[in-house]
């Protein structure tokens, strides 16, 4: 009897059971991560660590030197040192959604001179930007377009791309820790886009290195091809591998700064730029710091963006690697300073003689970074949009898209910033306020009757009178009408559709049309050259670009006179306090010396009355010792 | 409900709070003592009238001194604390006439307001005076220093700082002031 209890108790698992079990699988899982951690190797040392290492593939096997096959896996090789699985969550390679989306940054552009095409767009949700899938890209054609400037990642970058089913055939687009650790400067991105344009991504990091050539090309694999009969096939360099059968890679802890401009290049177009060899850089890179300085990161690659108000995901206190960071002391508003800057040698910002009042309004960048601002907006090219770093005969400063700076526009907190705009160009199709993007590739067929374009659209419908243009784009439009929306043609900043009587075009604003910004914040130029320096007319003048700047919303196609607004009414400012701000710096130095000689009259007045009150207190003093003394005698 | 601090810096952030309380509970004061000097005989009585430029010279630096500190207090209050756009130029323009009256004032008014000549002003008056030239002084220093370019961001603070704490004290001495001359016109009736 007494037995019955026990084996009843023995047949079942108690929560105490459970508990344990639970804190036997935690510490399980935490003693083999913190195994693994331990795993990870460091040198410790400031100096270089020389990487005589061996390789391995994709499916961790050892390459050998005798009998190489594969191209060679950088997270497989690297993964024996490096904690990769953590750098794949790093502000590079995270844009499907890992983390925070962040401030908007730079879109990709899908461009398409044919049908007068420029798409913004990314897997993060920023304002303005059409996610890849929605043009009809997936992951694998994302970075076959794209993939020249991107670090490689593609399985953390791309929502879909380990479930893309052209990935048993191109192999992962892994990080290729080499696009920016080699001081050897022997990884080619023009090796590396060759590989890419092919959806050869697997070789794609071996031969940016100039290990292999490859000899195959995966984007003319049909999606069901055996990958193991198909796949390219690999030579491997006669030097690549030492006497011992490991690869020498010549590894650096930092980027060099060539690293990161081959794909955050920004290079001014148009008839206002001036020849590359009149431009001075950044003085950040003029004083000899390097981009990495600043945009600093742990091994877990969470670079440091250098925004004000960024929050670092390790929780890291980072607001000292602003520009206000380094070159201002923070104060308590009242003139006590709290705290001092000056990091990596940063000089003081002083800014002599401005009232603090615009500091609180104007953002570090909007007088130092970028193009200064001029009558209009100045076009510019960059890496990410035009592929530059890439050698090609047919570059032109019109090629799309079309991308200004600087844009000034005041942000949520209250801050005026400039900005790199593009005005987005597409065809689409209107269902209710919503827009779906037509791709170029679907968008050329039925264009290309009604438009009769062959190359540019812009180029070779620019010339038309306006009465043709429009009829043009009427019949385009009725070309793309295939009953599942309205067709529409976006651009310069509205949403054009045929107007009811069919003859015509008519236009609406929508947030489809508005401009993608992202901000300024290189090259950034030295005090002598900011805004201001010239004193307050710089800005306090019926010309000052920066409230005055005409900034013009393009469009690939000049359908009508595009959107214009002045910078102020951009920024929201009053135009009648301007111009009386205006109107009295006109007399400022009149203002000055009157007000200084009023101040000095006044103070000669105290000092007069000042010194007559003590002739008269010593008088007084003089005359009661007399009075006591002959009172006294 | 407000608490009471020593630490300055809590003073400096609640510049607004403390600047319209004190304007306002002096000016209160001032009314009421005026209205209770209107009903009684005055004590004391001029021998002398100021002169009638001297007097409109006098009403107008009060006026703008008045206009000053108004602008300045509607401008904190419409700013979230931080004075600018149409208050603030205001503000500068009349600070531009505010120096030229006040020093036309001081050369009008500063003999006659010395101490020990009561035959003109009251001693009110005459305090509020030399309070008006010392206060103005600084109000009227701080911001011409501040239009050149000299002064760096955390000094430029300390300069607004002083500027701010100076106009207080410009406007208390104007009530006083204002107040005083006041009372010698009702003297004289």
């Amino acid at each position: 009897m007494d037995d019955e209890p026990n084996r009843r108790q023995a047949g079942r698992i108690g929560p105490r059971c459970v508990a344990l079990g639970v804190l036997l699988l935690t510490s399980a899982s935490m003693l083999s991560e913190i195994a693994a951690a331990q795993n990870f190797k460091r040198s410790n040392g400031r100096g270089p660590y020389v990487h005589d290492i061996d390789v391995y593939d994709a499916s961790g096997r050892r390459i050998d030197a005798a009998s190489p096959g594969e191209p060679y896996s950088p997270s497989e090789t690297c993964k024996k040192c490096h904690d990769v699985k953590g750098i794949a969550h790093g502000w590079h390679f995270n844009a499907a959604g890992d983390g925070e989306d962040g401030r908007g940054g730079e879109p990709w552009v899908l461009a398409d001179a044919r049908t007068g095409t420029q798409i913004p767009l990314s897997y993060r949700e920023w304002p303005g930007v059409v996610s890849p899938d929605e043009v009809g890209l997936t992951p694998t054609g994302f970075a076959q377009l794209f993939g020249r400037h991107l670090p490689g990642g593609l399985d953390t970058y791309a929502d879909g791309a380990l479930e893309d089913p052209r990935r048993a055939l191109t192999g992962g687009l892994e990080i290729d820790c080499m696009a920016c650790h080699d001081a050897s400067r022997t990884w080619s991105v023009e090796r590396w886009n060759a590989q890419v344009e092919k959806q050869n991504f697997a070789w794609a990091p071996a031969a940016a290195m100039g290990l292999i050539a490859v000899d195959g090309d995966v984007s003319r694999l049909a999606d069901g091809a055996d990958p193991a009969e198909k796949r390219p096939t690999v030579r491997w360099s006669e030097s690549a591998f030492d006497v011992e059968g490991k690869v020498s890679f010549d590894v650096v802890r930092t980027p060099p700064d060539g690293a990161c401009l081959a794909c955050h290049t920004v290079h001014p177009v148009g008839e206002t730029a001036a020849p590359r060899w009149q431009h001075d850089g950044d003085v950040h890179t003029r004083a000899g710091l390097k981009c990495a300085d600043c945009h600093r990161n742990g091994i877990e690659h969470h670079t440091v963006r250098g925004f004000p108000g960024e929050v670092h995901p390790s929780e890291s206190d980072i607001s000292s690697l602003t520009c206000a960071g380094c070159h201002m002391d923070p104060t308590d508003g009242h003139g006590r300073v709290l705290d001092r800057g000056g990091r990596l040698g940063a000089p003081l910002a002083l800014h002599r003689g401005l009232p603090p009042v615009h500091l609180d309004k104007i953002s570090c960048t909007a007088c130092h970074s970028g193009s200064a601002p001029a009558s209009a907006p100045a076009p510019v090219q960059t890496s990410m949009a035009h592929a530059l770093g890439l050698g090609l005969q047919s570059r032109s400063d019109g090629d799309l898209p079309h991308i200004v700076e600087p844009v000034l526009q005041r942000d949520g907190d209250g801050k005026v910033r400039p900005y790199r705009a593009m005005w987005p160009s597409f065809w689409a199709r209107r269902d209710g306020e919503t827009l779906t993007p037509i791709a170029p590739a679907d968008a050329q067929r039925p264009l290309r009757k009604a438009l009769r374009v062959r190359r540019d659209l812009a180029a070779e419908l620019g010339e038309l009178e306006p009465d043709e243009l429009e009829a043009r784009v009427i019949s385009a439009l009725t070309g793309l009408d295939d009953g599942t929306g309205t067709p529409v043609r976006v651009g310069g900043g509205r949403v054009w559709e045929v107007a009811a009587d069919g003859a015509s075009l008519t236009s609406t604003e929508h947030p489809a049309a508005a401009p993608v910004l992202w901000p300024v914040a290189h090259d950034v130029r030295p005090a002598r050259d900011s805004i201001g320096s010239g004193g307050c007319t710089d800005c306090h003048a019926a010309d000052a670009p920066f409230l005055y700047q005409r900034v013009v919303a393009p469009d690939v196609l000049t359908i009508a006179e595009p959107l214009e607004q002045v910078a102020h009414e951009r920024l929201g400012y009053d135009a009648d306090l301007l111009r009386a701000w205006e109107a009295s710096f006109t007399g400022r130095d009149a203002f000055k010396w009157v007000g200084f000689g009023a101040l000095g009259l006044v103070a000669l007045v105290l000092l007069v009355h000042l010194l007559v009150g003590l002739d008269a207190i010593l008088r007084w003093l003089r005359g009661d010792r007399r009075q006591r003394g002959e009172s006294e005698g | 409900m407000p608490t009471f601090s020593w630490d300055l810096a809590a003073w400096m952030d609640r510049y607004r709070d403390v600047a319209t309380a004190l304007i306002a509970a002096c000016a209160v004061l001032a009314a009421l003592h005026l209205a209770i000097s209107a009903a009684r005989r005055p004590r004391w009585t001029p021998t002398r009238r100021p002169g009638r430029l001297s007097t409109a010279l006098a009403l107008f630096v009060v006026a703008v001194a008045l206009g000053l500190g108004t602008t300045a207090l509607l401008g904190l209050w419409t700013g979230e604390g931080k004075l600018h756009g149409w208050p603030l130029f205001v503000h500068v323009g009349l600070g531009g006439a505010f120096l030229v009256g006040f020093a036309l004032l001081a050369l009008v008014r500063a003999g006659a307001s010395r101490p020990g000549r009561a035959e003109v002003y009251g001693r009110l008056a005459r305090t509020g005076f030399w309070l008006l030239l010392v206060s103005g002084l600084a109000v009227g220093g701080s911001m011409m220093v501040a239009t050149l370019p000299w002064l760096g961001g955390a000094s430029m603070e300390l300069t607004i700082e002083l500027h701010r704490w100076a106009g207080l004290a410009l406007v208390l001495s104007v009530i006083a002031y204002g107040h005083g001359l006041l009372l010698g016109r009702l003297a004289r009736r």
